[in-house]
Formats: C-alpha cells, sequence, structure tokens
C-alpha cells in the first residue's frame, strides 16, 4: 500500500500536481471533443464528477471481494452502471444537456481518468482517500475542461455561456470550435502547466 | 475456494447487482423520457404549426410518421412530418411542417442529433431553423452567400453536410407525404362529412334553417320541397327561395346556402356552410364584408360583379359558380 496522505492532500493534488488533463494526460478524447462551448464543458464536467465518484465509491466497497484477475471488467460494469444511470437521469430530467452532450456521456464508460482512478488508488488506499481522490480528480477535470470550453467558445463564438462578449468587430475564428482549436489550446495550457511547474521546482 | 470459482462468481455478483439497479433506474425513468419525447413532439408540432390544437398521426413508414394538424374547429391547418435520416455522424430526427397544400414549408424542428457539438448540431439553430419557413421544396443549399431562391437555405460553414443532410430529410418527407396524401385523397383533403344534398342531418338543417334567417329576418316558415327551400313570412307569403350549393374550392368542396327573392331576379344573399380552404387565404372567402358584396346582385352573377379576394381568386369565382349553378337548378325546377 502507499503511503498514506491526508485527505486534503489526497483532493488537492487533483486540481494541480496531478491534474487528470494536464499532467497525467488521461481522459483527452472527451475533453478535445466536448470542450467547444461552456455549457458543454460544465455538463460534462459534473457527468464525469457522478460517475467518478460513485464508482471509487462502490469499487472501494467491494474491492477486497474482488480477484485481481478480473478486477478490469469488474471495474467497467460498476463504472458503466454508474455512466448509464447519469445518461438516463440526464434524459429524464434534463433533456436539453442530453440532447447537446450526445454520445459523450454514454462514453464516460471508456474515459480512462475513470478506470485509470480505480487502477491507481482506490484499489490501493483506503475508501475515505478514494473519495476525496475521486472529488479532486473531478474538479481538476471540470476547471480544465471548463477553461477549455470558454476559451474556445470565446474565440469560436465570440460568446461565453451563450452570452456575446465580444461587439460586432469580432469575427470568429472558427478554427478554434473545430479539432484543431481544441489541439492548440490543449497544447498552449500544458504548455503552461509545465512552465509553472519548472518555475515552481527551480 | 478455487480462484475460478471466486472470479466467476464475483463478476456474475456484480453484474445481476448492475442489471438490478440498471432495471430500477430505467423503470424509474421511463415514464419522464417518455413523456420528454412525447412533450418534445408537441413542442415541435405548435413550433412548425402554430395554430395547432389538435392534432392526429398516421405511420407512413418506419422512419416517417404523419401529424394531421388541425385548429380548434378540427379544421386540417397544415401537414407536419417527423422523420430521420442520416446525418453527419449519425442519425438526425426532425420535424417539418407544410401547409395544407403542401406547397410551403411552415417552419422546422431538429428533435434529435448526434452531429459535432458546436458544428454539426448548430442545425439546431434558430436562424438555421427559420430560413425553412415559407420556402418552397424541394429545398436547395448555397455555400457562403445569401439564399436569393424561394427555394434556397444557407448551409452552416464548418457543417455543410450536416446542413446538406437536413435538407435532403425535408426534401424526403416532402416527397413521402405528397404520395401518402395523394393516395388517401379521397377521404384527405376535406372533412369526412361530404354527405350528398337531399340526405342532410337534422343537425344540418339547422344549421341551414339558422343561416336563412340571418339573410332574411322576417322568415317565418321554410318549407322544403326537393331541393328547394321556400322562406315564407309570417302572413304566409312566399318571400324567396334558397338552396344549397357545393363546388370545388381552391382545396376542396364548398358548400354554400344561397337566397333568392320571389322572382328569381335578385340574389339575397349567401352565407357558407363548409369549406376547407387554406387558413389566412382562401378562408377569407368566409369574411362577411366579401359574402356582403352578393347581397342584391342581378342573376346570373357575373364576374365583375363580384370583387375577388387578393391571393383567393380561385375560392371566389368557385362561389360565384356555385350560386349560379344554384340558381340554373331552382329555376328549373320552379318551371315545372
Amino acid at each position: 500500500m502507499n503511503k498514506k496522505h491526508s485527505l486534503g492532500y489526497d483532493f488537492i493534488k487533483g486540481l494541480f500536481k496531478e491534474n487528470p488533463v494536464l499532467i497525467q494526460l488521461l481522459g483527452l478524447c472527451s475533453v478535445l471533443a466536448v470542450s467547444n462551448t461552456a455549457i458543454n464543458s460544465i455538463s460534462m464536467g459534473l457527468a464525469v464528477l457522478f460517475v467518478l465518484f460513485f464508482s471509487s465509491f462502490v469499487i472501494g466497497l467491494i474491492k477486497n471481494i474482488i480477484p485481481s484477475q478480473v478486477r478490469i471488467p469488474s471495474f467497467i460494469v460498476v463504472i458503466a452502471t454508474f455512466v448509464t444511470i447519469a445518461d438516463l437521469f440526464f434524459k429524464a430530467k434534463f433533456p436539453d444537456i442530453s440532447k447537446a452532450l450526445g454520445p459523450y456521456v454514454p462514453l464516460i464508460v471508456v474515459n480512462c481518468i475513470i478506470l485509470g482512478r480505480q487502477e491507481a488508488f482506490t484499489q490501493k488506499n483506503p475508501l475515505l482517500n478514494s473519495l476525496f481522490d475521486a472529488l479532486g480528480m473531478s474538479v481538476g477535470y471540470i476547471i480544465v475542461i471548463l477553461a477549455l470550453g470558454i476559451v474556445r467558445e470565446a474565440l469560436g463564438f465570440g460568446t461565453v455561456f451563450g452570452f456575446r462578449i465580444f461587439g460586432s468587430w469580432f469575427h470568429p475564428l472558427i478554427v478554434m470550435i473545430l479539432p484543431p482549436g481544441a489541439f492548440l489550446t490543449l497544447g498552449v495550457f500544458v504548455g503552461l502547466m509545465n512552465w509553472i511547474s519548472s518555475k515552481r521546482r527551480a | 475456494m478455487r480462484l475460478e470459482f471466486r472470479m466467476v462468481i464475483v463478476l456474475t455478483l456484480i453484474a445481476i447487482f448492475s442489471g438490478f439497479v440498471l432495471s430500477y433506474t430505467y423503470i424509474s425513468t421511463r415514464n419522464d423520457i417518455e413523456k420528454n419525447a412525447e412533450m418534445a413532439k408537441k413542442n415541435a408540432l405548435v413550433k412548425v404549426l402554430p395554430a395547432t390544437k389538435d392534432y392526429e398521426e398516421k405511420i407512413i413508414d418506419k422512419e416517417t410518421t404523419l401529424l394531421i394538424a388541425k385548429d380548434e374547429n378540427g379544421r386540417i391547418i397544415g401537414y407536419a412530418a417527423m422523420t430521420e435520416g442520416a446525418g453527419f455522424q449519425g442519425k438526425i430526427k426532425l420535424m417539418v411542417g407544410f401547409d395544407n397544400t403542401l406547397t410551403h414549408i411552415t417552419g422546422l424542428e431538429i428533435l434529435e442529433n448526434v452531429e459535432t457539438p458546436g458544428l454539426g448540431n448548430r442545425i439546431e439553430e434558430d436562424w438555421f431553423k427559420e430560413q425553412y419557413q415559407n420556402r418552397v421544396p424541394p429545398i436547395t443549399y448555397v455555400k457562403g452567400k445569401k439564399p436569393e431562391k424561394e427555394n434556397e437555405i444557407q448551409a452552416i460553414t464548418g457543417a455543410t453536410i450536416s446542413s446538406k443532410s437536413v435538407v435532403k430529410i425535408v426534401n424526403a418527407a416532402h416527397e413521402k407525404l405528397r404520395t401518402f396524401l395523394k393516395i388517401n385523397s379521397s377521404s384527405q383533403p376535406c372533412d369526412e362529412d361530404s354527405s350528398k344534398i337531399g340526405e342532410k342531418t337534422d343537425k344540418e338543417i339547422k344549421t341551414i334553417i339558422e343561416a336563412i334567417k340571418e339573410l332574411v329576418p322576417e322568415t317565418k316558415e321554410i318549407t322544403k320541397i326537393d331541393d328547394i327551400f321556400i322562406v315564407q313570412d309570417s302572413e304566409g307569403n312566399r318571400i324567396g327561395y334558397a338552396g344549397i350549393g357545393v363546388g370545388e374550392g381552391y382545396n376542396g368542396e364548398i358548400k354554400i346556402i344561397t337566397l333568392f327573392d320571389i322572382s328569381l331576379k335578385h340574389l339575397k344573399g349567401i352565407k357558407i356552410l363548409e369549406h376547407c380552404e387554406t387558413p389566412g387565404i382562401g378562408s377569407k372567402i368566409e369574411d362577411p364584408e366579401f359574402l356582403n358584396q352578393f347581397t342584391n346582385k342581378v342573376l346570373p352573377l357575373k364576374e365583375a360583379e363580384i370583387d375577388v379576394i387578393t391571393g383567393a381568386t380561385i375560392s371566389s369565382k368557385s362561389l360565384i359558380e356555385i350560386v349560379n349553378k344554384v340558381y340554373e337548378r331552382i329555376k328549373k325546377e320552379l318551371k315545372k
């Protein structure tokens, strides 16, 4: 078992030091795909938070009875269960958000942040630490995807959360809402993050 | 316990448990999801055909459902197709409304799509959907410039294929409705009551009597001989003759009652009993201002004597024709 950290540390590390997107570069598929508007980003982020938190909770509870040979399929079944619940919930209560996210909610099943945390953390740590880790990772994910969403929507549409922020002089940069815009913005973010951490180390 | 057994048992238990949880979630969300779909359908129908109060559903094929939109009087105001087709990434499900002659699009709503968020799914944006209003199908699309013709719409930059798909689905829906409605045209265009003259229900006779009394207030008694209504005043004197006339309007049958004076020289007035002309256009034949023109005109009516309604020439002229037809018939019968 890893050396134990405080609950606070397990939460905070997901935001910066071990940020799932900028440092671990996990779950990039959905980050790149749905981060073209801020509202899509936040909805996706909340869905990931729900799935990661409850998957960590359930897997944290049952991890001791799962033989390590079948842990991956077991984790996937648990994760898929919560993803389906989230998907049905969105469809029933927030049909508009469900419509906007399209296939990306079901695709959380294969988001490697979720499975990665189960493998790397929940499996080896106490339940409570796992929950804080899950929250930290989710919030770290939300921060990055939301920042990406805001930057891309602002530059690509001239709006943020649907509100116009630039005057009529602004000519939207369509490339920002296209896939290249996602890579460019994410690249800049990752670069900034590396620059900041190298400064800190120095 | 042997490892193999443990693996099987643990996985099975997890799967069974997951199955139960999901069944429960599915059952408890199913009603809401169905309600959302139903609501989305109704909302979409009201958006594409705003005057809709009631609707009737007919399934055309696996992908397409016809919705017959009716106003509060049960008159058909238009048709909508709920249909789907291939988009850029998957199915696009949409509803498109047409006027009741299927010549113009009244509106478009996107119900479901899995197009790229922010690009292809901009087909849901109002400016894109509103372009379809009053366009004449089949539609074509233009890129990068303003549409000019009455069948053109502008494609979305960065989402040409999605835009093109919508155009294709709309055109296919129009074609399907046209063939479907034509096949069933005998029962479709007007209401079912194509009852022949002479076999009228009590209710109809009542409306006829009321109409006659409105045209000639001194009416006391009405006697019906064959197809002619003989109108008498309180002293038993004949004051006029009335007859029912049916003719082809623009959309279907128009049924009117015409009232002539006793000498059969002048028209006392007419009243519309039934019609299914286009709401807001042909339906203007119901306007009292238009109908009052017929009062005291010399028979047979000449087209020049009546100002036709702009945009509803066929409906207007049809009325004149019907009046003259009834006039000829009554004249002939009275001679006997």
